[in-house]
């Protein structure tokens, strides 16, 4: 039989003339809900209610004090800690304050004396003295370790210097409060409890309803109302878990049966006789785990229409909310969620940390305030930004990349042309700098507020989404205003770094507490909202150790004994606590479906006790349960990879004549590395994205480096080159290098707003440029004398080809880093900054094949390619070639590919292998098709597509 | 066998885990309460799981009588031991246990050693300084990337970091690596969590330069003067003797060995080359006394006095040259790495967190045998007996944190278990210190020598008779092989590891059969041929030899050492036709659901990437399966058109008419509700597969832990596509393919090892290492970080190093020990030999130099064994006792429109066109609810502030117009103490629903009424109070007046009291 009705029943029977005189306390205010629709049921006529209390406001009520939020008390604890105790800054302390506050606040529901507990013993006589009997042995299995150690030791000391301080601390932190007449819970239950003898109310019954664990506290205002004979207490109990004495469910019950009468006189039986289905399904991952269950409740409500209404789905991991909600099949109608959701899986939360970002990250120059573009783009691609102005905002954030701007001013900028209005308000607002924690409050709560106000303008009638964003706006204005108020309270001033340390920290641990209306639809729910109350069906996800229960990681100071000693709880009782909630449901349920994750990690354990428990044992005991424990797998798809084959049909050969009309040698090297490269890259030019570079990428490092070669040696161009010249060159590279580098940048479009002389990892770029062409130099001196005849020298020219639909010209072209001349000879030279070497022209035959087919030769084949263009264009007929790999400089010097000059034969073998290739990519025969090579795939663009 | 410790030699196969199991068994069975104070350390999650699952499943089964076999042992040693008076009923007990452990679950302590030095480091943490309450970082690669890019911020503004990133791009230039240093600070930045760095640290005896700028400065100074000394002094002795030489007219044909190690030719070579080393023929001379000089010349006496003053010079100095050399190389790191540490610890602080890497360091300086007993009685665990597992992984400063234990667990005369094997040690790269096992245990706890015992489990119940066999003769032989090499600090670690006693197993008996067959494939210098693709192409015939046999291909596991090496023979064995699951295979980014998934967030965070949208188009077609047209696909973007994108994308992919704008939604949504939304639009939740599963999990985890927005976790993906990869789904079929190291711990009736061939002294990626030495100066810095080359042997570093490469050739060798001892049944090794040296030389050297081996060995294949068909051998695998069910799709709806919440903000604020304002109305109409009587003002307000309704500054003011309120003429009456007061009050009416009016004032039978109302009057304002008198009426009142209280302008001036009639 139900709880809830039952004690409905009961007080309608006891109270009928004048319910009015009644007052129900239950654990919490949910369970009043459903007692009042209950006991409405039972009458006839309209009466006024019985008072329905949650035991929180029930004691709030008897104390007269009100209890405030965390913020405010660990404020003023930090006050009263910073009296006696050294601190650090306030966003430090926090967490600490946080479990200080909870040990506070334990002690007070134990009714401890703080006098005991937080006394520092220096022997063992001592403690006998002091304290009670029944305490001393535990006390002692503590101090006596302590005392044992005599040296010093620097991490007892850091303890006993704290634990001799914390009375004081919690003796000044509670008064301060009382003055104010505020509290925590425990403060304020505290006081109650102590006065409870004499106060007077106004019921002639209290009805506690429900109990499961009580503090101190909450016994003894109990036992003082039972004893006055106003009180009466209410047990919600299965005979399962009160008779079985190891069954931890019943922990507190038991013990609670023996102190108070039960009025409803038997514990049920539903555990050990009722009839229940009992399903546990295994699945990999928390996300497969949730989409398993989506799954079976689709299924279960297929079978059973209607049954929503009688269902409640229980989220002990409150994470997992989202995508649960995401995981409800279309045949549930309504959801109703009632239990908290995380603050910091939130949309606004992940903006409030960019703006942390933004507004830490940015510098003044000029007096103009600049934000670093990572953190503009991040914001703007935010949700709550990005719908503001789509168009402009990606046009924008493509402009930041083509630019290459690491610094950006959008006040003045972009925003300068958006259209006047709320969007416009708003990204004006973000881009305000501000410096300390008043003028950061402002400014988000302005935000908070215009955002609400774009909600309502934007966002579709009835659309829960919506409503949703404004219940997290809400949520973190009042935040704000709590902060306000305490910081203008007490008159401080947080500097920036502290207060968005805070501010985050504590929105970081804050959840969003969602009631939905309890009486209708699928009831989505947390463990703890789920006590007194009665469902059919149950889904209950998390089963795992570690989530169902929680677990032993218990955040408290007071050491494992000193609790022990002074009753104070510790995991185990936690545990029994949990036990109770989950036991109660499934007493009350008939269909039950567990799920648990199977893939452990370092969050996640193995399957709950409470399985082992049912497969083990209640099963057992309960014939009339039917059990099932499956492992639910998604079936593995073999995945083959997809060819792709671009077959050069008529179409394709004159698109690929329209686009490519001119070829230069890296275009050729992307077709002998692999020819779908190629055509994605040149034929269709399918772009790769854009980011912005803060250290030069390879590409841009190695136009730098060339241009400032070309920089240097312009003065010497067409003259002799001598080892005073180089020397001059050298001086000037040290005394002038910044503004040569500068110079250089400027006359790059997208390289002149890369500010390389900033601080920051954007030097390295210039100093690496610099050491580089020192080298260069001295590798230089080796080649002395030479003169130089060109230097990034273009170069163009007209070929023809013979393919299948006849004869096609083209151009082939290249730009030759440097031809110089020394001895009558000239030589050919490029410049690489990657990777390059090169191989020797030794063996012909061979070397000739893999030029047109190894990506392995590539700086080979580019040279020759400068060779084969100076020939056509200027005739070269003696000449040599070479690179100068960057990075081997300092031992390699320049690397000819052969001592000697090429002969007219090499030449001419290269120009027909070369035309060769050109008329195999204009040719109908040969395919684009990804290479066979999956090595050569590494650094292309276009792996997410091939699959490599 | 209780009250000592018991040290475990469990070679491959041994039935470890048994054995473990049993121990914990006999330990909890001889008192029923037991369990709670015995701790059992495992090393992974998994492990973890195993046993605790194992030792329920025994107690359940030993509960009802069953597994009498181990009731029999059980019962045997506890009544050896004399532990019970009656003789042990072992199912009365096992029944006892499980109920206890099944409710006291918590209490049931078998876990990771990282989930215990957390729960210790936790409950220290205030004393340690480290944030309270402290979340645990997993992620070291991320925590580096954020402490790096700091670091090169700093670049400029700190200029002695400045100087040294400098002088570290120029080493880097010199040794012709790349100049983008991140990806190289990271690594250094890696050694802030090595144990090998905090071990130097705390074994240092001097106080440490790391941390102090200017003694790194001075450090530095003192060893460059070391370097620089030691070469001026050599270079200029050498010109002067050199002038000597040139002014005499001498040449190389004058000295004894001419220009190949004459006098002379030493001089320029040490001049022109740099290079200090005298020659050996030199030495020679000298060492005999003889004259350095062919022909006679008067300056003969004093070029030999120079010359021997040189080598001896260089002798007494090179041992501290070579150091300084060593470590002037590498001189930025001290730099460095001083402010990563500093960095690291800014980010512990700021963000609240502890990296996991970091934790067994952090504890070492904490746990010291005589703190023990306070630091468990603040944890509030009594642990009285202990067992590890996996023990040859175990880093020095885990055995550290865990040595009190242990100690205190024989001192008690309690029970303590180490279990481990030394031949399986192959995780050195993650602080696993084999030497622990082998020795460091006997003596770090000699004080308890009698106590300990050690034992060897030598039965093998994995393999069949002739692969134990093997297995014994290969690797004694391979050891001795080895061992003919001088190096005995090598060997000592080699020979013990692989002591006979410890290595030879005995056959179960049960499986007699086994096959073994080793090829190799020689290498020819001078033909140059890729002798891994003639070992590839044999595969192909063993796998074909496997097919005929009757073996499935997941009877078949084929272990490699390298990534690329699982890369190359997968794409063979796929090509044959067959099913891989290999690293590569599982990977998440190798489905095309997520790639498009993948394109799609790209395309909607630039909609103008033209990539994306083609990535997006391509992989869609691909999915929606049949002929698609490629070109089509691929040339949409020219010229801007997507006439295709658009055709095909599902119509709530857009809103928009002109298809241009990605539907509105998607651009509100975040990072996993965006995926979700788009699962769902792009119905991929139709056919469900883990990869998907996968793809939303780590969204989801990552939008828990991270800024959840849509650039940042593209950037994670861009990072980590590499690396996430879903687990192996029950019940797959297909080829194994795996690292040895993931493979440790697996079996598989069939293994092939294909590359058997990697270097003996080669150490993964892993090139330099920390050397400390007590020769000033260098004993002012705990230790260096410097390359492991071969000169160091002859540096102060020695002994280091000596160490380093021993222990990286054990590591070597153990990794074939894991490998061949993984089959069951059958076990293929091919070895490509190479230029270089390699294990597979040595493979090939047992083969040849002795008799058992040679002579099985002919046309390089060795074979041993016989092969039965697939089905003889197999013994039926046991029953599945939990069903497993294949889903084949799931949910992905989009929940918005059907969810109830209650919103919270209750139109507290309201919006107009221009303003958000505080709905003051409501608020006023909040308050005056809350108020009994006049005398309640203060505290309405007080409550009012304390749940935060209104804020400090605004206390006085609405305190004003409550009281301008309460004690207005007309109404005063009402908040005087004539009347019994019903404002939290409710009706309940028989209808279930329940009522509450603002205000109801009761006297005897006279009731009055009253509402509050903020806006303009409306009609339905009176409606509402004629209900409640109805209701009033039938409760039983006579009287009832009612009023609505018009509040108007808020400022406490009631606008009007109207009575409704
Ligand atoms: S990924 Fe590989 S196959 Fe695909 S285009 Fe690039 S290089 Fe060719």
């Amino acid at each position: 039989m139900d709880f809830i009705k039952r004690t409905a029943e009961l007080i309608y029977e006891n109270h009928k003339d004048n319910l009015k005189d009644a007052a129900v306390v239950f654990p919490s205010r949910r369970a009043g809900l459903y007692f009042k629709k209950e006991l409405s049921g039972l009458i006839s006529a309209p009466v006024w209610s019985p008072s329905v209390f949650s035991i929180n406001d029930f004691v709030v009520k008897l104390s007269g004090l009100e209890i405030t939020d965390n913020l405010t008390l660990v404020f003023e604890l930090y006050e009263s800690y910073s009296k006696y105790l050294e601190t650090e800054s306030f966003d430090e302390f926090y967490p600490w304050g946080e479990m200080l506050l909870k040990d506070f606040d334990v002690i007070d529901k134990y009714l401890v004396n703080s006098d005991l507990i937080f006394k520092r013993i220096k022997n063992e006589k001592e403690i006998e003295l002091a304290f009670p009997i029944e305490v001393v042995e535990d006390v002692k299995k503590f101090w006596s370790s302590v005392i044992k150690l005599q040296e010093e030791n620097k991490y007892k000391d850091n303890f006993l210097n704290i634990w001799e301080n914390l009375n004081s601390v919690y003796k000044h932190f509670k008064n301060s409060l009382l003055s104010k007449n505020l509290a925590y819970e425990g403060l304020a239950i505290r006081s109650a409890a102590e006065n409870i003898y004499k106060t007077v109310l106004p019921y002639k019954k209290i009805y506690f309803a429900g109990f499961n664990s009580l503090n101190k506290c909450e016994k003894l205002i109990f036992q003082t109302l039972v004893e006055k004979k106003i009180g009466e207490t209410l047990w919600d109990t299965d005979k399962y878990f009160v008779d079985d004495d190891k069954q931890e469910a019943g922990f507190f019950i038991r013990k609670n049966l023996k102190v108070f009468e039960n009025k409803l006189v038997e514990s049920g039986t539903e555990l050990t006789k009722g009839a229940k289905n009992i399903s546990v399904t295994g699945s990999s991952l928390n996300t497969g785990m949730i989409k398993a269950f989506g799954f079976e409740l689709k299924k279960f409500l297929e079978k059973n229409p209607g049954a929503e209404k009688n269902t409640a789905v229980i989220l002990p991991d409150e994470n997992a909310l989202i995508p649960v909600l995401y995981s409800l099949p279309d045949n549930v109608d309504d959801i109703n969620i009632t239990m908290g959701l995380p603050f910091r899986t939130t949309p606004l939360f992940t903006l409030i940390k960019i703006i942390r970002k933004l507004q830490s990250g940015k510098i003044i120059e000029e007096k103009r305030y600049r934000y670093y573009h990572d953190d503009v783009i991040r914001l703007l691609l935010h949700p709550y930004m990005k719908f503001l102005f789509p168009e402009q905002i990606f046009g924008f954030i493509r402009e930041i990349k083509d630019t290459n701007q690491t610094y950006i001013e959008p006040s003045k900028t972009f925003i300068k042309s958006l259209e006047d209005g709320l969007s416009k308000d708003i990204l004006k607002l973000i881009f305000k700098p501000v410096f300390e924690s008043a003028d950061i409050i402002d400014y988000l709560s302005e935000l908070s507020d215009l955002l609400t106000l774009r909600l309502e303008e934007y966002g579709e009638k009835g659309d829960n989404h919506k409503l949703f964003q404004m219940e997290y706006l809400y949520f973190m204005n009042s935040n704000l205003n709590r902060l306000k108020d305490i910081i203008d309270g007490k008159k401080i001033v947080l500097n920036q770094t502290t207060f968005w340390n805070l501010l985050v920290q504590q929105l970081n641990s804050s959840r969003i507490v969602f009631t939905g209306e309890p009486l209708k639809g699928l009831q989505v729910m947390g463990l703890l909202e789920t006590r007194n109350l009665r469902f059919e069906n149950v889904f209950m996800l998390s089963m795992n150790e570690g989530v169902m229960p929680a677990g032993s990681t218990f955040n408290s100071y007071i050491p494992y004994n000193l609790r022990k000693a002074f009753g104070l709880p510790t995991y185990e009782e936690n545990d029994s606590i949990n036990a109770y909630y989950i036991y109660s449901l499934i007493a009350k349920a008939k269909n039950i479906f567990l799920f648990y994750n199977t893939e452990l990690g370092n969050d996640v354990k193995e399957k709950s006790r409470y399985i082992l428990q049912i497969e083990n044992e209640l099963r057992n005991i309960n014939t009339n349960i039917s059990y099932s424990h499956k492992i639910n797998s998604y079936p593995i798809a073999q995945l083959s990879e997809e060819k792709i084959e671009i077959i050069k049909d008529k179409s394709l050969l004159s698109l690929l004549k329209e686009n490519v009309k001119r070829i230069s040698p890296s275009d050729l090297s992307k077709y002998i590395n692999c020819t779908l490269q190629f055509y994605f890259s040149k034929v269709i030019k399918l772009e790769t994205e854009k980011k912005v570079e803060e250290i030069l990428s390879p590409a841009s490092f190695g136009t730098v480096f060339h241009e400032t070669v070309r920089e240097l040696y312009k003065p010497y161009i067409g003259k002799g080159v001598t080892e005073k010249d180089i020397e001059d060159i050298a001086a000037r590279v040290e005394t002038d290098f910044d503004n040569i580098f500068m110079k250089v940048l400027d006359s790059k479009e997208d390289l002149k707003y890369l500010n390389l002389s900033e601080k920051g990892r954007n030097t390295l770029s210039k100093s690496v440029i610099k050491k580089l062409v020192k080298r260069f130099l001295e590798a230089e001196k080796n080649r002395l004398p030479f003169s130089i005849l060109a230097l990034e020298k273009w170069v163009e020219t007209g070929i023809e080809i013979e393919t299948g639909g006849g004869r096609h010209s083209l151009n082939i072209a290249g730009k030759i880093d440097r031809i110089d001349e020394s001895e009558n000879i000239k030589t050919i030279i490029d410049y690489k900054t990657g990777d390059s070497k090169l191989k020797s022209l030794r063996n012909r035959d061979t070397f000739f094949e893999n030029l047109f087919t190894d990506p392995g030769y590539k700086a080979n084949f580019q040279t020759f390619f400068y060779v084969y263009l100076m020939y056509l264009t200027e005739h070269y007929d003696k000449c040599k070639a070479g690179i100068y790999a960057l990075k081997e400089i300092s031992n390699e010097g320049l690397q000819l590919m052969q001592d000697d000059i090429f002969t007219q034969e090499d030449i001419k073998l290269f120009g027909e292998e070369l035309t060769k290739k050109i008329e195999e990519i204009f040719g109908s025969e040969i395919p684009f098709t990804k290479t066979v090579d999956v090595k050569r795939c590494e650094y292309c663009d276009y792996k997410d597509i091939c699959g490599r | 066998m209780l009250n000592k410790l018991n040290i475990f030699q469990a070679s491959a196969g041994s039935g470890k885990t048994r054995t473990l199991v049993k121990e914990y068994l006999e330990i909890a069975l001889s008192n029923p309460g037991n369990y709670k104070s015995t701790l059992a350390i495992t090393f992974t999650n998994k492990a973890t799981e195993e046993m605790k699952s194992r030792v329920v499943d025994y107690l359940i089964a030993l509960s009802k009588g069953g597994e009498q076999q181990l009731a029999s042992e059980l019962k045997d040693s506890l009544t050896q031991k004399g532990k019970l008076v009656e003789l042990p009923d072992i199912q009365n007990l096992s029944s006892e246990v499980l109920k206890n452990i099944l409710h006291d679950y918590s209490n049931f302590h078998i876990s990771t050693i990282d989930s215990f030095c957390i729960k210790v480091l936790r409950s220290f943490a205030k004393e340690l300084g480290l944030p309270v309450g402290f979340n645990v970082e997993l992620d070291t690669d991320k925590v580096l990337e954020d402490i790096t890019a700091k670091l090169l911020d700093r670049i400029g503004t700190d200029e002695e970091l400045t100087k040294y990133i400098d002088d570290y791009i120029l080493y880097r230039l010199d040794e012709g690596r790349t100049w983008n240093i991140a990806d190289d600070l990271k690594e250094i930045g890696r050694e802030i969590f090595s144990e090998d760095y905090w071990k130097k640290k705390l074994d240092s005896k001097t106080s440490d330069v790391y941390g102090d700028r200017n003694k790194t400065a001075e450090l530095i100074s003192e060893i460059g003067k070391i370097k620089f000394t030691f070469e001026n002094y050599i270079k200029t002795k050498a010109g002067e003797i050199k002038s000597v030489i040139e002014s005499d007219n001498l040449t190389h044909d004058d000295f004894v060995n001419k220009s190949r190690g004459g006098a002379y030719s030493y001089m320029l070579k040490i001049l022109n080359k740099n290079d200090y080393e005298p020659s050996v023929s030199l030495r020679n001379v000298i060492g005999k006394d003889g004259d350095l000089l062919k022909t006679k010349s008067p300056k003969s006496a004093i070029i030999n006095k120079a010359v021997r003053e040189i080598v001896d010079f260089y002798d007494k100095n090179l041992a501290g040259y070579i150091t300084a050399n060593a470590v002037f190389k590498t001189i930025y790191n001290i730099g460095i790495f001083s402010d990563l540490l500093k960095l690291l610890d800014d980010y512990r602080k700021e963000n609240h967190v502890m990296i996991s890497a970091d934790i067994n360091n952090l504890l070492r300086s904490l746990m010291s045998d005589d703190l023990s007993p306070f630091i468990y009685e603040k944890l509030g665990s009594r642990i009285r007996n202990i067992m590890i597992d996996e023990f040859q992984d175990t880093s020095g400063f885990q055995w550290n944190n865990l040595k009190p234990l242990v100690i205190n667990a024989i001192s008690e005369r309690n029970s303590a278990l180490i279990v481990g094997d030394v031949k399986q040690s192959i995780y050195r790269w993650r602080s696993g210190d084999m030497r622990l096992l082998l020795e460091g245990v006997e003596r770090d706890l000699s004080a308890f020598k009698e106590l300990i015992s050690k034992e060897t489990l030598n039965t093998n119940f994995r393999s069949h008779k002739n692969i134990v066999d093997f297995n014994n003769k290969f690797f004694l032989n391979l050891v001795s092989n080895i061992s003919n090499e001088d190096e005995t600090y090598f060997n000592h670690y080699l020979s013990e590891s692989y002591e006979e006693k410890s290595l030879v197993q005995k056959n179960s008996g049960k499986k007699n059969h086994g096959y073994v067959k080793i090829k190799v494939f020689p290498y020819n210098k001078e033909s140059d041929i890729d002798t891994n693709s003639e070992s590839e192409e044999y595969t192909k015939d063993i796998l074909s030899e496997l097919k005929n046999d009757g073996y499935k291909p997941n009877d078949i596991l084929v272990l490699v050492r390298t990534g690329a090496e699982s890369i190359s023979i997968s794409s063979l064995i796929t090509s044959l036709g067959y099913d891989v699951i290999s690293e590569k295979s599982l990977l998440v980014n190798n489905s095309p659901s997520v790639r498009m998934l993948i394109y799609l967030l790209k395309y909607i965070s630039d909609n103008r990437n033209h990539l994306a949208k083609t990535g997006v188009l391509y992989n869609y077609s691909i999915l929606s399966g049949g002929e698609h047209n490629l070109r089509m696909i691929f040339e949409d973007g020219l010229n801007k058109r997507g006439e295709h994108f658009n055709g095909i994308m599902p119509e709530e992919f857009f809103k928009d008419a002109d298809k241009h704008r990605i539907k509105s939604i998607l651009n509100d949504l975040v990072l996993y509700d965006l995926i979700e939304h788009l699962v769902s639009i792009f119905k991929l939740d139709k056919k469900a597969d883990p990869y998907i599963i996968k793809f939303l999990d780590t969204a989801y985890r990552y939008s828990k832990d991270n800024d959840a927005d849509v650039t940042s976790f593209l950037e994670y993906w861009e990072t980590n596509r590499n690396k996430l990869s879903i687990g192996i789904p029950e019940n797959t079929d297909g080829i194994r393919v795996m690292t040895i190291h993931k493979a440790k711990g697996l079996q598989s009736r069939v293994v092939i090892i294909p590359y058997a061939n990697w270097e003996l002294d080669a150490n993964g990626n892993r090139t330099s290492m920390w050397a400390s030495s007590d020769k000033p100066p260098f004993n002012k810095a705990s230790g260096f970080f410097v390359k492991a080359s071969s000169d160091l042997a002859e540096s102060y570093f020695v002994q280091d190093y000596i160490t380093e490469r021993a222990l990286t050739r054990l590591d070597n060798v153990n990794l074939l020990y894991v490998a061949f001892t993984r089959p069951a049944e059958r076990l293929y090794i091919n070895v490509p030999e190479k230029r270089i040296k390699s294990i597979g030389n040595r493979i090939a050297g047992v083969l040849n130099s002795f008799p058992e081996f040679s002579e099985k060995f002919t046309d390089n294949v060795f074979e041993t064994g016989d092969k039965k068909k697939a089905s003889e051998l197999s013994g039926g695998k046991e029953e599945e006792k939990i069903t497993v069910t294949e889903q084949k799709d799931f949910v992905s709806e989009l929940w918005y429109k059907k969810t109830v919440i209650k919103p919270a903000y209750k139109k507290l604020k309201i919006a107009d066109a221009h303003n958000v304002k505080i709905n003051r109305g409501v608020l006023i109409h909040d308050l005056l609810s809350r108020l009994k009587t006049a005398k309640d003002v203060d505290g309405c307000i007080n409550s009012a502030h304390v749940n935060g309704l209104i804020n400090s500054g605004e206390t006085e003011e609405y305190k004003k117009i409550l009281i301008k309120i309460v004690t207005d003429a007309e109404v005063k009456d009402w908040y005087e103490d004539n009347w019994t007061v019903m404002n939290e009050s409710e009706i309940l009416t028989a209808e279930g629903k329940t009522v509450r009016p603002d205000r109801v004032l009761i006297k005897d039978k006279e009731a009055v009424i009253i509402d509050y109302k903020t806006g303009k009057e409306r009609k339905e304002d009176e409606e509402q109070l004629k209900e409640y008198e109805i209701l009033l009426k039938q409760m039983g009142y006579i009287d009832i007046k009612k009023y609505l209280l018009y509040i108007g302008d808020y400022n406490g001036k009631i606008f009007k009291v109207k009575e409704i009639r």
